[in-house]
């Protein structure tokens, strides 16, 4: 008779630890419950987008993944360790409107501050990391603009600096807070285009997405999150009707559910 | 030794304005300028306390210290008040800080009703008497406290912007690469509150406001990097102190007004002359 202890750890030799595990994930404000006990594990190599109405706890489950957010309870995991030990795997969009676009700062500047993380503490950016963020602003099409002021860039070019930024994070896994939301259409195709790039070298994106219409194109998996987990998985699984009527109510929900193109 | 008079003050006025333009100008970027107005009146209960300790002296290092104490405590405890999130952080100043205010009026009120103790007595310094206060070595007290405290914000600045420029920027992704951006910004702000208090006893609250927030405003209405606000400002404050010293002399008038008042007449001439320039050449479209 196997004991079962060593077939687990072969099992787990096996198979890495996922990119991100959650465990009864919950966060309250004032005593109001915005995320609710939340367990769901994302595959490595996939791109998943969180989808659900608004306050629905969308950024919220993400800020508190991140340690952003105080968590009343449960417990997020990083290629099966807290993030403190693989900050440098992890990288993070935030919402553009959440940051004082009038900071004096250029393209290239608010870029190389992705590589501060691989600097670590007091060690300054040199000529190699001005080269490495260039190198990331030029995969998003915005080489020419290196130089210029962040406000003086139009909403869609600050999303691309944002993502160059990432990517100049070289992160195995990337947190993205609605990339989509009001960019023009070159940029939301370079948006897309580095999505799959990144899926093509086995890298994991996690994104909260407000267009319906266009979930079944960009991402593989959805989580549906209406405040407590709806339903998580491959986006054919997940994004059906039914789920979309349970996320947002039975009013809003016909609605999504046209949009999702009445999938059975 | 004794330095000449000019020396002691202009050189006063410059080791202030540098001490003060290293935070500052993070505090205008993060829009807390007002924050060292706010700690000069909240500083009032702590030098009360000083003054009791120290049996009735003003100008002593009780009443420094339960200055800077005061401080640290109006930073510390808007800190917590903001901390639930129902309080935004300037709402959380202002409510700390006039409590405290009050705090020391009454005990001023209660205790000393007879003896002229206030914030002109204690921290409205007068930079004309810097030469007469010998320190350190024998150099000018106010250049040995002010150099210090110039010397801890530069090394703090200076070994940390990267940190600093983050942590403003963008502090989500600070916390993310783990740069503790709290504790940075708590580290700022505790370095604010022990300069205003240092400053308050050389030059006066007047200028040390003006130091902590003109310099750095005038600064990034010229330029668009941080680096180069940074250079600009700290040209922007020698300038002032040696012109206001000047124009004090020419006119006969008090030398904090003077520095005081170049240091707006530099913002407002930068600004006109943005103005102008806008309206005259291509507008940039911003969005």
């Amino acid at each position: 008779m196997t004991v079962t202890v060593p077939s687990t750890l072969a099992a787990a030799h096996a198979q890495p630890a996922p990119p991100l595990a959650l465990r009864g994930l919950s966060v309250a404000y004032f005593e109001e419950p915005a995320v609710w006990d939340v367990s769901l594990e994302v595959p490595a190599g996939s791109l998943t987008a969180i989808i659900g109405p608004n306050g629905a706890g969308k950024s919220t489950l993400l800020g508190a993944a991140l340690g952003l957010v105080p968590r009343l309870a449960g417990e997020a995991l990083f290629f099966g360790e807290p993030l403190s030990k693989v900050r440098r795997r992890v990288a993070y969009v935030p919402q553009r409107a959440s940051v004082d676009w009038d900071f004096p700062a250029s393209a290239a500047d608010v870029v190389t501050m992705g590589l501060y993380g691989h600097l670590g503490w007091l060690r300054r950016p040199g000529r190699r990391e001005r080269e490495r963020a260039r190198a990331c602003l030029e995969r998003v099409g915005m080489a020419d603009l290196a130089e210029r002021h962040i406000s003086e860039l139009s909403g869609g070019q600050q999303q691309r600096v944002f993502l160059a930024r990432a990517l100049a994070q070289e992160a195995d896994l990337t947190f993205m807070d609605e990339p989509f939301a009001g960019v023009d259409a070159v940029t939301e195709r370079a948006i897309v285009d580095v999505l799959r790039e990144l899926r093509g070298e086995g890298r994991t994106v996690v994104a909260v997405h407000h267009d319906l219409d266009t979930v079944r194109e960009y991402f593989d998996r959805v989580v549906l999150l209406n405040v407590s987990l709806v339903a998580a998985g491959p986006t054919e699984m997940a994004f059906t009707p039914a789920n979309l009527r349970a996320a947002y109510g039975e009013r809003h929900g016909a609605l999504a559910a046209a949009l999702a193109g009445g999938a059975p | 030794m004794t330095l000449p008079f000019d020396l002691v003050i202009v050189g006063t006025a410059v080791l202030v304005a540098w001490a003060c333009t290293l935070p500052g100008l993070f505090l205008v970027l993060r829009r807390q300028a007002l924050l060292g107005d706010a700690i000069s009146h909240a500083a009032l209960p702590g030098i009360v306390a000083g003054y009791w300790l120290s049996g009735g002296s003003l100008a002593s290092l009780p009443a420094l210290a339960g200055a800077s104490l005061s401080g640290l405590l109006t930073v510390g405890l808007s800190a917590l008040v903001a901390r639930g999130g129902r309080v935004k952080e300037d709402a959380a100043l202002g409510l700390v800080f006039p409590a405290l205010f009050a705090a020391g009026v009454l005990a001023v009120s209660l205790n000393y009703g007879n003896v002229h103790l206030d914030l002109d007595a204690v921290l409205y310094g007068e930079i004309a008497y810097t030469p007469f206060r010998t320190g350190w070595l024998g150099l000018p007290a106010a250049w040995v406290l002010m150099g210090g405290t110039l010397l801890v914000n530069a090394l703090f600045v200076g070994g940390l912007f990267k940190e600093l420029q983050l942590a403003t920027f963008d502090p989500g992704l600070a916390r993310t690469l783990g740069f503790a951006p709290r504790l940075l910004s708590g580290a700022l702000l505790t370095l604010v509150a022990l300069t205003v208090v240092a400053a308050f006893d050389a030059v006066g609250a007047v200028l040390v406001v003006a130091f902590l927030v003109v310099p750095s405003a005038t600064a990034l209405l010229l330029t668009r990097r941080l680096e180069r606000a940074l250079a600009l400002a700290l040209g922007a404050g020698l300038s002032a102190s040696v012109l206001g010293y000047i124009l004090a002399l020419a006119l006969d008038a008090s030398i904090t007004g003077a520095v005081a008042g170049v240091l707006g007449l530099q913002f407002v001439l930068v600004l006109g002359a943005k103005t102008l320039r806008a309206r005259g050449g291509t507008r940039t479209l911003r969005p």
